[in-house]
């Protein structure tokens, strides 16, 4: 029985379930059926609207003077339409001003959207609103009197300045914070539109700075920022209200606000970078009690730089209390900490770069988990906010050490910059203790087909045989890897290691050729990097690429020979000529990159060779014609850049060919370089050639630009960027009073109390009458008698305490000579810019100069011809004394690759100077073995070769040489490259060209 | 320091709103100039994804931010230095609100809503500076669009609202105004939290995140003070919070007490440290691949995790949230839902084979640069132990000596799943308790609990 009724229970449900899901059809149906009809009917949807707008435009003007309020409506959307698709309907303008005293507001909003579009354009008419506008400016409801004054401000023509000034110093004190907010805003409106009203203006603003409601504190300070940036006399009676009230301003304000304290904090205070972490001071410190958490570890590191620089700093060895923060310094980087946690990603950025800006190097573990949590939010911020990271890590990689997993690039959903930003987060960050985790990875990724993040994973590489000595055994295996894998599809691979080897052996310090007091003081040094044999044999083996022709990738082949003629005066020194005249032999067929390096080596073996003692004369004959042959090739060239490098060093090193006047010649060079010593360094000048200064293989440079800024995101000056102001020298000297700190403790969140009652709705004026702004207006009126001479005083006073910093100058010059001094390297050496593939800049230097010289080269052309056969011929019997201990090359008394540079240079110098590990032997041998079989290819097919023949003779002379060579323990100390170059000369014997 | 122009663009690269604060020659010069010259930069990338959210055109001197939704792209220009985080949050922020004013903003609801789209610029930024972009503050100036008015509208050309005066709420709690009132007070949490992990062939993990956010749903008369308190919340890290949230009260109690502002917020986000992720991760993956000559072995094998998707239909309990939280939604299915496996495979991949026991698959080979392989799940409960799908597929080759022994010289492949886990968190975090003063009515609360995959990654 039971049976039967669950049966027929469970029927009737499933009855009732299909009954329901066809009545959920059917009126599905039906409610598309309504809609088509009503779309037959005729009647306008919105939609609709946009679409038809033009066709009907015959009948907008109709419309506006229609009688109903429907009719306006309906001619006032078409309108907005076509104002929304960008075309031009300003002819209605008469027809739409008729309608701005409106009773309907949803009429009204619409005429001012379109009289904010057009008024620019028809400045008389709009004269025909203003009435409304000013008796809008008295309504009792808040937002229209707020909406009147922000068309009226809006509508940018002039003859209405005074009016507009009226109505902002009647809004500024408005009972309504939302009608203050945007008389705030209409203050730089009218600035922009008639400057001089700003004395008036910056009257309104000196007042409206006592404005304490959060809603509107933000436009003031906008306005303040504005019309008188640097006005921070203004600023003293409010700052520590202002750090109270930061947490609780909305959103935007907390931008600007912040901005401006952080500008005002750097007027005012000292330099931190040497304070330390509370935990270090063990006196206690009254105002540290907030800061808990801080990076103890880095602040050592830290702190002996940055004593360093504050004492240079500080001229005064009295003012000694640098180390510990003004209390009024910290109060601010207190109230700054809470908006690291807010929901906007802006206003995070805003606090992180203030906080960076602003504190000690031991607050900054706090920005790392807030900037990593904005990278992940969406692909846009990533963008923005791992530019920000770049820079952060840069300066202080050991912050993001442990979060290198956050960096690791997703080939999924990552665009291409992305990934590129984080793999150059990884080059900063990968330190001793990461590198476990990161290698897999980079293994993951050199096996990706994502050419971009093959190439990134390489450059990481390399960063790491820079940065971590104790890795270099683990690392090279991975590169000698990648050199054997001959890849079809993906030829790209071996390019970029070429490129990345030679990068980073030119990032080596120069090997001391001499025994200078430097180089003896230094410990026996067996490091891979700083170890000469070891590079010899490094570029041996790479030379084996090149000369095979396996690489095909200009920038690679480019990179090759610039290490060679990094190293052409030390280590490489014995076949530096060999190697140009090789690159002789194919120069034509190169690319230009290539070329453009070949020149150099040219010019730079010439500089070098021609001084009488450190080359034979048959060298330096055989150099000579080499000269000749590539520098006509280069004249000839089709590329503009080439032609234009060999005029320009042709003029610098004017020689005419003629061997016999070789002597002349030299001396000619000699005396060149004594009068030019200026301008002959920057032919090769170390730093100059590693475009990547502070250790960044992806070739970006440290920026001024302050972080969050959008001219730190493009790498360029955007107008409008204001820069810090640079730290103050000494400490202000009169104390300022900046105001009541407000209660103990801190301040409730967002001013709200529970127990307080809630209702803090302000009370429309309308309650007090008109009487009530009366009153507001007359004790602003009395305020302002007193204010202005009030705030002149201030600012002499002030001026004493900046005069010192460097804030006090005019805005423009400031950013120009900054911006010079940014540049200032490149500037000296345009030729060089061309390798970081910046083509833009690379004719910065013209051509025009060298006119002259070349003509007075038109005989060489038979000559050089001639050496093409000439070159072959043994040149090996001159005297082998002159080689064995060159001086230094000029240029590097003159140049000091460190010191030249800008005040951030130190960093990869002190680098080098640690890179002092013993290499392992066995990894050393492997080295040499390579370097003897690859360094001339005894194998070479084209055995009738002149050439050829000639370089495959010399193989096992050389080979033994260099085995010799490698074996060589000796501790790179006083006499050891005597040594070298002693036993080298005996083993090269007879072959060799240099002696 | 302002935004000169606003342009929102469709897929072919013509505006379908375009809005300006600037000057009439700049106006001129970006829709002359700038705009044409952007359009031309992004064409030359394959999607618009590839192309960088922040654009210098020189000739114009102007900056173009943009960022993409939908198929829409925002563009703004301008000319001098603003933060540009700033011009993307404000995007975001105009994306959000007119989502939240005419639902998915697309070509189409932007060209019917059109009005509301310029009533909602010219109150969120003024001459280039955002200034309102708090939604509820918006909804008092601009009254939102409903059915009834927009019918009225449609039959007289006037709504309703036309001539109700607008407020702006000044209080010292912006974001809630005063007078709200329900017949039927409630309060829904979602607790969302997403996982991005990479794993390794043999399942290991590489890296794994948690990421969560508190969405509160609230429906509350008057002004309510509430408190939420979690089990664990020592574990909830790098938070951000709504405004309405008092920051010192959390340092010191470790609970949020808030005001709420009324309907759909976000309360708070967090993330969870890798090293604390007790309940582990929902779905288990492994594979191997294995290369002969030019032809690829596949296999892939997924697994739930049976531990978690146990708890989840257990998830119900209400007893720890005091009686009053109920758990929310259907009946609960015993399952991981909306399994999706997603396999790019190289585009020189030919003579697919592909097989499995369970769930559909499909290649699409349509675009040029990719091809990927779907295999969709739907469901992986506890009845399924491990799922395989083996694919075997052939590569073409230029150079047939390619594909060697070599590890490093082949082809990296990895596997992207897709999936989502009702009534369990990833992190063990829950909501322990919601308190509410200084209102005396009940509430309906419900916290709801939900674990997805953001970018789940398993490589070969």
């Amino acid at each position: 029985m039971q049976r039967a009724f669950g049966e027929s229970m469970s029927k009737y449900l499933k009855h009732a379930v299909g009954f329901a899901q066809d009545a959920v059809e059917k009126s599905l149906r039906l409610s598309e059926g309504i809609i088509e009809n009503a779309k037959d009917l005729g009647l306008d949807t919105t939609g609709q609207f946009f679409d038809t707008a033009e066709v009907k435009l015959g009948q907008v003007s109709k419309e506006l003077n229609g009688k109903t309020d429907k009719e306006k409506l309906m001619g006032l959307k078409r309108l907005i339409a076509l104002i929304a698709r960008g075309q031009d309907v300003s002819s209605f303008f008469p027809d739409v001003v008729k309608n701005v005293a409106s009773t309907n507001y949803e009429i009204r909003k619409l005429v001012y959207i379109y009289l904010l579009r057009y008024a620019e354009q028809e400045q008389d008419l709009v004269l025909l609103s203003i009435n409304t506008f000013q008796k809008d400016l008295s309504d009792k409801n808040q937002v229209i009197r707020a909406m009147a004054l922000r068309v009226l401000s809006g509508i940018r023509v002039p003859i209405i300045e005074s009016i507009v000034l009226l109505a902002i110093e009647k809004c500024s004190t408005d009972p309504s914070p939302y009608v203050r907010k945007i008389a705030a805003y209409a203050i730089p409106k009218l600035s922009r539109m008639s400057p001089g009203s700003n004395e008036e203006l910056i009257g309104i603003v000196t007042k409206m700075l006592y404005e304490d409601s959060p809603m509107a504190i933000g436009a003031v300070i906008h306005a303040f920022d504005s019309i008188c940036p640097h006005r921070y006399d203004l600023i003293h009676p409010h700052y520590r209200r202002w750090c109270r009230m930061v947490i609780d301003i909305d959103e935007w304000g907390q931008i600007v606000v912040t901005n401006l304290l952080v500008r005002y904090a750097r007027t005012q205070f000292l330099d931190p970078t040497s304070v330390k972490s509370p935990a270090d001071q063990p006196q206690a410190q009254d105002y540290s009690e907030s800061e808990d958490d801080f990076y103890s570890d880095s602040s050592d590191d830290n702190n002996q730089t940055s004593a360093k620089k504050s004492q240079k700093i500080k001229p005064d060895p009295n003012n000694d209390d640098n180390t510990k923060l003004d209390p009024d310094h910290s109060l601010l980087l207190d109230s700054l900490v809470p908006l690291l946690q807010n929901r906007n990603n802006s206003v995070v950025m805003t606090a992180v770069s203030a906080i960076y800006h602003l504190a000690p190097p031991y607050q900054f573990t706090k920005l790392v988990k807030p900037l990593i949590r904005l990278m992940k939010s969406s692909r846009e911020s990533a963008y923005v906010v791992l530019d920000n990271i770049i820079e952060i890590s840069r300066q202080h990689p050991e912050i993001f050490e442990s979060y290198i997993k956050d960096f690791f690039a997703v080939t999924a959903s990552d665009p291409v910059y992305i990934r590129k930003k984080k793999l150059q987060v990884i080059t900063h960050i990968v330190s001793q203790n990461n590198i476990d985790v990161l290698l897999p990875e980079l293994e993951g990724y050199i096996r990706s087909s994502r050419e971009d993040l093959v190439k990134g994973a390489i450059k990481i590489l390399g960063q790491c045989f820079l940065t971590i000595p104790t890795h270099r055994q683990q690392s090279l295996p991975m590169f000698l890897k990648l050199l054997k894998n001959r890849d079809g599809g993906r030829d790209y691979i071996l390019g970029e290691v070429v490129k990345t080897v030679s990068l980073v052996l030119m990032q080596s310090p120069p090997a001391q050729e001499s025994g200078s007091s430097a180089a003896s003081k230094q410990q026996p040094n067996n490091d891979y990097i700083a170890n000469p044999q070891l590079i010899y044999a490094t570029i041996c083996y790479l030379s084996r690429f090149i000369t095979d022709d396996s690489v095909n990738n200009d920038e690679a082949r480019a990179k090759y020979y610039q290490l060679v003629c990094y190293y052409s005066d030390t280590v490489f020194k014995p076949h530096a000529l060999d190697v140009l005249r090789l690159a002789a032999k194919t120069f034509k067929d190169q690319g230009r990159w290539t070329k453009l390096a070949i020149i150099d080596l040219d010019a730079q073996l010439m500089q070098q060779g021609l001084k009488k003692d450190t080359a034979s004369p048959e060298a330096q004959k055989l150099l000579v014609q080499l000269h000749n042959f590539i520098f006509t090739l280069a004249r000839y060239d089709t590329d503009y850049d080439i032609r234009d490098r060999a005029r320009f060093f042709r003029s610098l090193l004017p020689l005419d060919g003629n061997v016999d006047d070789e002597e002349h010649s030299a001396n000619r060079l000699s005396s060149i370089l004594e009068h030019r010593s200026g301008l002959l360094p920057f032919i090769y000048p170390r730093s100059a050639l590693c475009s990547t200064k502070p250790g960044d293989l992806f070739g970006s440079v440290l920026r001024k630009e302050r972080l969050g800024s959008v001219s730190l995101s493009l790498n360029r000056h955007i107008p409008g960027h204001i820069h810090l102001p640079e730290w103050p020298k000494t400490k202000p000297k009169e104390k300022v009073d900046r105001g009541e700190v407000g209660g103990a403790g801190q301040a409730l969140r967002r001013g709200f109390d529970p127990t307080r009652p809630q209702q803090q709705q302000f009370v429309d004026p309308y309650i007090g009458g008109s009487s009530g702004i009366y009153a507001h207006q007359r004790q602003t009126a009395a305020v302002s008698q007193f204010a202005d001479p009030d705030a002149d005083e201030e600012d002499e006073d002030d001026l004493d305490a900046f005069l010192n910093s460097e804030d006090e100058r005019p805005r423009g010059t400031r950013i120009e000579t900054s911006h010079i001094s940014a540049y200032g390297d490149n500037i000296r050496v345009p030729q060089f810019q061309e390798y970081d593939n910046d083509s833009t800049s690379a004719s910065s230097y013209s051509g025009s100069e060298s006119r002259g010289s070349d003509e007075d080269d038109d005989s060489s052309e038979d000559q050089s011809e001639g050496s093409d056969e000439d070159e072959h011929s043994p040149t090996n019997d001159g005297a082998a004394g002159g080689r064995g201990i060159p001086e230094i090359p000029s240029f590097y008394k003159n140049y000091d690759p460190i010191g030249d540079e800008p005040q951030y240079g130190h960093t990869m110098a002190d680098k080098f100077a640690l890179v002092t590990h013993p290499s392992d032997s066995a990894l050393y041998d492997h080295q040499r073995l390579d370097a003897n079989r690859f360094l001339y290819p005894t194998t070479e097919s084209g055995g009738s070769d002149n050439i050829n023949a000639n370089s495959a003779s010399s193989t096992p002379i050389l080979s033994s040489g260099t085995s010799k060579l490698a074996g060589n323990h000796h501790p790179h100390g006083n006499n050891s490259d005597h040594d070298q170059g002693d036993q080298a000369n005996e083993l090269l014997d007879s072959s060799s060209i240099w002696k | 320091m302002a935004i000169d122009s606003l342009f929102i663009l469709n897929t072919s690269g013509k505006p379908v709103i375009e809005k300006h604060w600037c000057e009439e020659a700049s106006v001129r010069k970006d829709t002359t100039l700038t705009l044409p010259a952007f359009l031309r930069y992004l064409e030359g990338f394959d999607t618009i994804k590839e192309a960088e959210p922040i654009w210098y055109y020189p000739p114009s001197s102007t900056v173009c931010v943009h960022i993409q939704r939908n198929d829409l792209v925002y563009l703004c220009t301008m000319s001098s230095d603003v933060g540009p985080l700033q011009v993307l949050d404000f995007l975001d922020h105009l994306v959000e609100n007119a989502t939240e004013y005419i639902g998915n903003v697309t070509e189409v609801t932007l060209k019917e809503n059109f009005i509301i789209i310029y009533e909602l610029l010219s109150e969120m930024m003024d001459s280039g500076s955002p200034i309102t972009t708090d939604i509820s503050l918006l909804k008092n100036l601009v009254p939102p669009p409903n059915f009834v008015n927009r019918v009225i509208e449609n039959v007289t050309g006037i709504g309703l609202d036309s001539d109700a005066s607008p407020q702006v709420n000044v209080s010292s709690i912006p974001w809630r105004s005063s007078g709200i009132k329900y017949t039927r007070n409630e309060f829904y949490v979602d607790m969302v939290e997403t996982i991005d992990a990479i794993l390794e062939s043999n399942g290991r993990i590489v890296s794994c995140n948690v990421s969560g956010s508190i969405i509160c749903d609230c429906r509350l008369s008057g002004m309510p003070d509430l408190r939420m308190s979690f089990n664990q919340p020592s574990l909830l890290d790098n938070l951000s919070f709504h405004p309405c949230i008092r920051i010192p009260r959390w340092e010191s109690e470790k609970s949020l007490s808030f005001v709420p502002p009324d309907r759909k917020f976000k309360l708070a986000t967090y993330s969870i440290d890798s090293g604390v992720i007790q309940n582990g991760i929902p779905l288990h993956m492994s594979g191997r691949a294995s290369f002969e000559s030019n032809t690829c072995n596949l296999q892939l094998t997924v697994m739930a995790n049976q531990q978690m998707v146990l708890k989840s239909s257990g998830a119900a309990s209400t007893g720890a949230l005091g009686g009053n939280l109920g758990s929310l939604g259907g009946p609960r299915k015993k399952a991981l839902e909306d399994v999706k496996i997603e396999l790019p495979l190289p585009t020189t991949a030919y003579n697919i084979r592909i097989q499995t026991k369970k769930g559909a698959y499909s290649v699409d080979q349509s675009k040029s640069d990719q091809t990927k392989l779907t295999w969709q799940l739907k469901t992986l409960g506890l009845n399924d132990n491990s799922v395989d799908l083996y694919v075997q597929f052939s590569l073409k080759d230029s150079t047939s000596s390619t594909i060697k022994s070599d590890a490093s010289s082949r082809p990296a492949l990895s596997a992207f799943a897709q999936f989502k886990l009702t009534g369990v968190s990833a992190s063990s975090v829950k909501i322990n308790s919601l308190k509410m003063i200084r209102e005396t009515y009940n509430i309906n609360k419900g916290v709801k609990t939900i674990t997805q995959a953001g970018t789940f990654q398993m490589r070969f």
